[in-house]
């Protein structure tokens, strides 16, 4: 640590501070800050049985201050001695004056000595410290009761301080929540400070700026980048899951890289073609979430409100995700370096029937049951494998053991940030291997972030972000759910792979299955992805005055993805003869190469204005330009034979035949926008918005849309007969109202192509009102050549517009009892004008034009609320811990559509939340011939005892599609969760419960009826209905996609309870001692345990119930992830 | 607005020109008029459209494009599960339900694929006819005119007859439709038949009395004379199977016209499934064509790996023996084509497969057969058969009768029908020769509803997979009850749905 050596240096700081320290003399603590000036200026020194008297004037000279001491009660002609050494004023005062039973005061300059009375005086040393135990500097420590007497933290967080052996010392810092910590004879402290969750002078990210917490006017969740990183995975989203009430975040899978995220801000808010996904910005530029390594989050907001996301208008109607990545801090060089080392092993997997004996016996069962009587297994065939020892030959193969293995994931950061003068810096890397507990599946991300600012001079400020992301994604080739149902659909009468090596295909010709995944990953039959994204950013920030600010930013995200599809000719062979059987289906062979990229530019800029009028009228205007250009352009090429199955590229496939295809499209937008606010005394406040938006997706005479809001607040404890009423325990009371509109436009036109045979991947573009013909319909009139078909596939709505989202909101922020905070909002959402195809009729015979037509409504309430507390003393003393929930509900309501639509599960009809479940209800099973005879009958079913009892909801005594009812479950009731941290000494522990209440999914296929192409049933299927076993649950065992309508009839036999509350995370961490760490020539040592998804609650049956929407019963499965890891900071 | 000043005047000014520089360059650079004006990039908008021959060679070719729909021409096989001939495991277009008799204006599969598919084919059609109208269509002379004219009222009476034959009576929609005028009520049924014969004759009228072989793959007059053939039968039943000897006699007469053209069976019955020798074959009056790559079927993939029609063992053992046309039409449970086998990757649920479209040279079949074969629409076989049927129940089984079904049958390796059969006995037996020779190429549906015997054949079936069930109200469709909604009370539901 460098030295400050002489006293030339120390005494050329502050006259001016000096000046005001007497100015402001008698005003506590800033005065004793300032007297603390002095106090912790230094000098080397070394005296040995000196005069006191000399020794007080020579630091009279050396620090510019005077002694005020009466001789009568101080004796000056005592010789002392002070250790050499390097010391500060205060140091020097306490080794001096303390063993003389001497006490001091500082004024200003002055120093008055007085005589203290028996009341022994010590010498006290401490250091403070934050959650993460790392050093706080700045933190003001006074003497409890005593005015005056304090110091403050240096930059390594330590204090020194001579006070009476049984005071109380009080912490201070500005954000924390205030400690006081008796002494009780102890010389050295450890304080580690809290954060105060209620924190009114936090600084919030909002549209183009900052707000104070306290001076919000909207509803704006503010999430720490630090909360988001306790949890093992690997995707901003998934961390940002229960972090916020009404932003609702599904994961649908554990597929690394693709873990398919739905991002819902206050529900489903329209059902437009133009989405329901957030605005996601990264530094104010529109961002991919997927795109952003989440160590360099500093944090996210989330605007959930049309006041606070009104300002980015036509881009915002589903709400607002602002994520702010870390700048560096000056005055400080640190390198982090954290790893995280991981198992991941699938939640839950089905428990499948895997004994061939009992598979055949159960096949030929259901078979029968199905009225077939071919394709079944020979008691011969069955006592065989019953009996075998050879289990090659005769295997009880476990296809799901064979393909699901645990994996190991690694993720490394480092980060390296600084500053020096104006300049300040943040450089990190990052990068993750995670292969999937599935065969075949691994993604892999490379993360580079440079943030640099640098102050030119004292107006302007210049600087630039820039990342680099690239994402290698390798999983088969048709994805997830292909490969888990492939994987089911094998009979355990065969093995992968022949005893030779060679891969199998079935045991008997009369099998059936889907493809032999080990195949397909073992000869990489894999879409492999590489992705760059690379995002520059530069600004420029300009104080015109000290009341007029100037701000632009210019950013370009460039994108380039490049996939590969390679489907080479793989034979496959009978397992017990070895005679071939048939090629690897591998959707028909060649390799594709798909290669795109995607430019966007973002320009925008703003002045900013603040001014104070009369000492009490804050006001401030805002206003502001903003344009974005997008380009998308893509090329595949395709080639189908190749020499062999090494070579894999292009130019190794023969020219007869090759594919190529290639496109691009435009879109752009220019927007101007403005804020103005109010802000009486910290009392009254007042903000509106306005966005003005032009878009090209819309034509010339409908392009523009304006998105006003305004928003309003009333701190009700600031007022004066709130805070004259003597509520201590009132810390913050404030009540918030607002209502704005948004707009959305984010629409394309489907031009897909009815040609089988198209190779495009693009199918939508961005011109949705533009009477576009297409390309379709070729035809080979002559056998030889192929003609060229154009035609007009979809009616053009030239009067297409923008989707508007209304928003009222209510919100109360609440603190009380020094740690109790509570936020609570009620919100009415509406988006009418949806854009979404016309419901056209069939004789028009063309796809349907976008038009604007239709109005849905979401209503909801948000409730979040946390409870921190320090204990002061006793054996927990110096525990901290917190406890805060958050939970949320609201009720979608399709307020006009037209005509209802009913899907194969679902109906969308006004008056109903969207996609309610409208399905036959399931009451029993059959359980004889009399109960069926007594029965309505069902459809033109042959039913039969075992079979499912529908519900006759018509009474008509017949069970048709009129019995369909509506029920509940699409959207959850509410969402919850619940987390804790607590620290005490060096350890420290976090946990967070998430949960979901009410939410029904409809499976469908595989897992549900058994044998669908071969697939074992799961063993709930020994307890299924059969003569002697008369269940009441099970139904009677029916064989694969032959099995009878009745078996798979859409009811609620297959809508599923997905509510559930799991343990989402927990993490357990040391933080080394900071003496002994320093000994190391470290600033920081964690080494941390995190466990995600560890236990779960639920009744959903077989797999996981956190999945996206309904459908097949299968998907990749979610992790249980038990992860350790470590954290150095140099 | 006031800036309050409190630096020196000339950085003031520096600044405030640093800020209008910026904007103003701003401006040059992207505030361009057309910052805002993106149009496609890759493809044409209506207004550019419909200038030259090219633009409507290009756009007639889409709409003899759109007779590849599978519905229409490669999956035609799938109709046959609807009667006794088959069985259809994937349930393709809805297969399942209709043979069980769980027709509902809300069933899904043909019920609503038909209607959407003839519809999007008529729009397509009518928007061409329209533009062929207007004045844009001036690049054209007037024989091309007339015969794109032709052709496309061929392929738009195709459309009607298929709307006919499954709903009867529908809306009759001769002009492009809009926003505005997209409610239409249904026409009768008659009037739905009078449009498709109006159609067809006015491409009998304009079209090259030429033999398909030789009309380069376009529609010739013979196809559209054949395709009226087997519309005339279609509607010669009334609602008791009781034909109407005066639409049989124009069915006989156009039979006979056709007859004397050109036309002859093919010598090897196989001949006109397979691509090989498809081209030129003598007995194809229409065909919708296929060229792999790029233009190619799933057909071989479909039929003989996926079994995605599976015949009943009824149709199996209903060939005489000796007939070569039972082992060209089904597998036995493997494809085997003298000893090139493929064996279906998927289950066989009867234990037979359908041979008769498939390709011997593209063994194996899997995910990477491309097939080309063309869809045979119209072959001269048809028209012997229909003359044979409207001959017989006019005027009995006369020698031209015996002359038309004996061709069939000695082609078939059978024997000849002696003369001495009661006009009965010749009306199963052609019947039951139609069903074989024809079998799965999408006929024997439309057969057994012409003719009213659905109730008795269908019901009757014991070897099927599904348990069948027809209803007298099923010989017409409801009409998709989506459609009924649409229509805010306009279009009527058909009786008894």
């Amino acid at each position: 640590m460098e030295k400050k050596s002489t006293i030339i240096v120390v005494m050329r700081t502050g006259t001016l501070q000096l000046l005001m320290a007497v100015f402001l003399l008698g005003s506590t603590w800033a005065a004793s800050t300032r007297a603390q000036g002095i106090l912790n200026e230094r000098v080397t020194i070394s005296k040995k049985d000196a005069s006191l008297q000399i020794l007080l004037k020579e630091m009279e000279q050396t620090f510019g201050i005077h002694f005020i001491y009466s001789p009568a009660l101080i004796n000056v002609d005592q010789t002392v001695t002070i250790t050499a050494g390097d010391k500060s004023l205060e140091n020097l005062l306490d080794e001096l004056l303390i063993p003389l039973h001497v006490g001091y005061e500082v004024s200003g300059n002055n120093i008055v000595l007085k005589r203290t009375r028996g009341q022994k005086q010590l010498a006290i040393k401490g250091v403070v410290l934050d959650k993460d135990r790392l050093p706080l500097s700045g933190v003001s420590v006074l003497l409890k009761n005593t005015a005056g007497k304090g110091t403050s933290t240096n930059e390594a967080g330590a204090f020194s301080l001579s006070v009476p052996a049984n005071a109380s010392l009080v912490f201070r810092y500005v954000g924390y929540q205030e400690q006081t910590v008796p002494l009780n004879n102890r010389s050295f402290l450890e304080v580690v400070m809290i954060e105060d969750p209620a924190n009114l002078d936090e600084v919030i990210v909002v549209g183009y700026g900052t707000q104070k917490k306290a001076n919000l006017t909207g509803a704006v969740a503010s999430v720490s980048g630090e909360d988001l990183v306790k949890r093992p995975v690997t995707n901003v989203a998934s961390m940002l899951q229960g972090q916020v009430p009404g932003l609702r975040v599904v994961q649908n899978s554990g597929e690394p890289g693709n873990e398919g995220l739905s991002v819902r801000i206050r529900g489903q808010g329209t059902f437009s073609g133009a989405g329901s996904n957030p605005l996601v910005l990264i530094d104010g530029v529109e961002g991919s979430l997927n795109d952003v390594n989440p160590n360099d989050i500093e944090n996210v907001s989330v605007l959930k409100d049309a006041a606070s996301a009104s300002i980015y208008g036509s881009r915002a109607a589903n709400g607002v995700i602002l994520v702010t990545t870390k700048a560096g801090q000056s005055g400080s060089f640190v390198i982090d370096y954290t790893f995280n080392g991981a198992v991941h092993t699938p939640t839950r997997l089905f428990d499948l029937i895997t004994n061939s004996a009992e598979y055949m016996e159960l096949w030929n069962e259901a078979r029968l049951n199905n009225g077939n009587t071919a394709g079944l297994y020979p008691q011969e065939t069955i006592d065989l494998y019953r009996n075998a020892t050879d289990r090659v030959q005769y295997p009880n193969a476990d296809w799901l053991d064979i393909m699901f293995n645990p994996a190991f994931v690694q993720t490394h950061n480092l980060g390296i940030s600084g500053g020096t003068g104006g300049t300040h810096y943040n450089l990190s890397m990052g990068y993750i291997d995670q292969p999937g507990v599935m065969k075949g599946f691994e993604y892999k991300r490379y993360n580079a972030r440079f943030n640099i600012g640098s102050s030119i001079n004292d107006h302007i400020k210049i600087g630039a972000n820039i990342s680099v992301k690239q994402g290698d994604v390798s999983r088969p080739r048709q994805g997830a759910e292909d490969a888990f149902i492939a994987t089911i659909s094998q009979a355990p009468t065969y093995l992968p792979k022949l005893p030779d090596g060679r891969y199998a295909f079935k045991a008997y010709d009369f099998e059936s299955n889907n493809k032999n995944m080990l195949a397909i990953v073992e000869n990489e039959v894999l879409w492999k992805n590489r992705d760059y994204s690379v995002n520059l950013q530069g600004w420029l920030d300009v104080q015109l005055s000290k009341k007029l600010n100037w701000y632009s930013k210019a950013a370009i995200i460039a994108d380039f993805d490049k996939s590969k599809d390679w489907r080479p000719v793989v034979p496959l062979y009978n397992y017990q003869t070895g005679d071939f059987a048939t090629d690897l289906d591998v959707g028909g062979k060649g390799l594709g190469v798909n290669s795109s990229e995607n430019r966007y530019s973002n320009l925008f800029t703003y002045l900013k204005y603040d001014d104070l009028f009369a000492g009490s009228h804050q006001v401030s205007a805002q206003l502001g330009f903003s344009q974005e250009a997008n380009k998308h352009e893509y090329l595949y090429g395709y080639r189908r034979d190749f020499f062999n199955n090494d070579l894999q590229e292009l130019d190794a496939g023969g020219l007869a035949v090759q594919n190529s295809s290639g496109s691009a499209y435009e879109w752009s937008m220019r927007s101007f926008f403005g804020r103005l606010t109010y802000n009486y005394k910290e009392r009254y406040l007042l903000e509106v918005n306005m966005r003005y938006d032009g878009t090209s997706r819309l034509q010339s005479d409908h392009r523009w849309g304006a998105f006003p809001s305004v928003s309003g607040a009333w701190r009700v404890s600031e007022e004066s007969f709130v805070k004259n009423a003597g509520l201590s325990w009132l810390n913050n009371l404030k009540v918030r109202g607002s209502y704005g509109e948004l707009g959305n436009q984010n629409i394309n036109i489907d031009i897909r192509s009815s040609s089988p045979y198209q190779y495009a991947y693009q199918e939508t573009y961005p011109y949705p009102y533009q009477d576009i013909l297409n390309y379709t319909g070729n035809y080979p009139f002559d056998n030889a050549n192929l003609s060229t078909g154009v035609a007009q596939t979809a009616l053009a709505n030239q009067l297409l517009t923008w989707e508007t989202t209304k928003i009222a909101d209510i919100g109360l922020d609440l603190a009380v009892l020094n740690g109790l905070d509570l936020t609570i909002d009620w919100y009415r959402k509406t988006t009418s004008d949806i854009l979404r195809p016309s419901q056209l009729t069939g004789v028009v015979g063309l796809a349907a034009p976008n038009i604007n037509n239709g109005t849905m409504q979401n209503e909801g309430l948000e409730l979040a609320l946390r409870y921190s507390k320090r204990v002061q003393s006793g054996a927990l003393e110096g525990l901290s811990y917190s406890f805060g929930g958050n939970i949320d509900r609201f009720r979608n309501k399709l307020v006009q559509f037209g005509q209802r639509e009913i899907g194969s599960n679902t109906i969308k009809e006004e008056g109903r939340p969207w996609d309610t479940f409208y399905m036959l209800e399931w009451i029993g099973i059959f359980q004889n011939e009399e109960q069926i005879q007594a029965s309505p009958r069902q459809y033109n079913d042959d039913t039969k005892p075992g079979d499912l009892i529908f519900k006759d909801q018509n009474g008509d005594g017949v069970i048709d599609d009129d019995d369909r009812i509506y029920l509940g479950g699409q959207y959850p009731s509410f969402e919850y969760a619940i987390t804790g941290n607590a620290s005490w000494k060096n350890f420290d522990l976090s946990f967070m419960f998430q949960g979901v209440e009410g939410r029904k999914i409809y499976v469908a296929d595989w897992g549900t009826v058994p044998f669908i192409q071969g697939s074992p049933p799961t063993t709930d299927w020994r307890n299924r209905w059969t003569p002697e076993n008369p269940s009441t649950t099970m139904p009677r065992i029916y064989w694969g996609f032959d099995a009878p309508a009745k078996i798979r009839r859409t009811s609620s036999y297959y809508l599923q309870d997905a509510s559930y509350l799991r343990l989402k995370n927990i993490t357990i961490g040391y933080t080394f001692p900071i003496n002994l760490v320093e000994r190391m020539g470290l600033r920081k040592l964690r080494l941390f345990f995190s466990g995600d998804n560890l236990f779960t609650l639920t009744d959903y049956p077989g797999l996981d119930p956190e999945r996206g929407g309904n459908g097949v019963f299968v998907g990749y499965p979610q992790n249980k992830i038990y992860s350790f890891g470590l954290n150095v900071q140099f | 607005m006031v800036l309050t000043c409190n630096f020196k005047l000339n950085t003031m000014k520096k600044y405030i020109l640093l800020v209008c520089t910026s904007i103003s360059l701003l401006s040059m650079g992207s505030c361009s008029k057309d910052f805002l004006d993106k149009d496609p990039l890759d493809r044409l908008t209506g207004d550019q459209y419909w200038k030259s021959k090219a633009d409507f060679d290009m756009a007639l070719t889409a709409i003899y494009g759109q007779l590849q729909n599978s519905i229409f021409s490669y999956g035609s096989p799938n109709w046959d599960v609807l009667t006794d001939n088959g069985y259809g495991q994937h349930n393709y277009n809805g297969s399942q339900g209709i043979v069980r008799g769980e027709i509902f204006p809300s069933s899904g599969g043909y019920i609503v694929d038909i209607y959407n598919a003839c519809y999007s084919g008529i729009a397509r059609a009518n928007i061409f006819l329209s533009k062929l109208d207007a004045n844009e269509g001036a690049v054209l002379d007037e024989g091309v005119r007339a015969r794109y004219e032709g052709e496309v009222r061929f392929i738009r009476g195709f459309y009607y007859y298929m709307l006919y034959a499954c709903y009867g009576a529908v809306p009759l929609i001769v002009e492009p439709l809009g926003l505005e005028n997209q409610i239409q009520a249904k026409a009768t049924e008659a009037e739905v038949l009078e449009q498709t014969l109006a159609d067809l004759d006015a491409a009998i009228t304009t079209l090259d009395p030429t033999l398909y072989a030789n009309g380069n793959g376009h529609i010739v007059k013979t196809s559209a004379q054949a395709l009226k053939l087997r519309v005339l039968l279609y509607a010669a039943y009334d609602e008791n199977g009781v034909p109407n000897t005066t639409v049989l006699s124009q069915a006989s007469t156009l039979a006979r016209e056709i007859m004397a053209t050109g036309y002859a069976l093919a010598p090897a019955f196989e001949s006109v499934f397979r691509d090989a020798t498809q081209e030129g074959n003598p007995e194809i009056i229409f065909s919708i064509k296929f060229l792999a790559p790029n233009n190619a079927t799933s057909m071989d993939q479909w039929y003989g790996d996926w079994a995605v029609v599976s015949p009943l063992p009824n149709l199996f053992n209903a060939f005489e023996s000796g007939d070569i046309r039972r082992d060209l039409t089904v597998f036995d449970k493997v494809v085997d084509f003298d000893g090139v086998i493929h064996r279906p990757s998927n289950n066989v649920p009867t234990g037979y497969g359908l041979k008769k479209f498939l390709t011997p040279g593209l063994i194996p079949y899997g995910y990477s057969t491309q097939s080309q074969q063309d869809w045979v629409m119209l072959r001269y076989a048809e028209v012997l058969l229909s003359f044979a049927e409207a001959e017989n129940e006019l005027s009995g089984p006369s020698q031209e009768v015996l002359d038309a079904l004996n061709a069939i049958r000695r082609r078939a390796n059978l024997q000849a029908i002696n003369a001495g059969l009661s006009k009965e006995s010749m009306r199963a037996a052609i019947r039951q020769e139609r069903r074989l020779e024809l079998a799965f190429e999408g006929l024997r549906y439309f057969d057994l509803k012409r003719w009213r015997i659905a109730e008795d054949v269908l019901n009757n079936v014991k070897d099927g997979v599904l348990s069948y069930r027809f209803e007298e109200r099923f010989y017409r469709w409801p009409l998709p009850q989506t459609e009924i909604d649409k229509s805010q009370g306009v279009l009527e539901q058909n009786p008894d749905y």
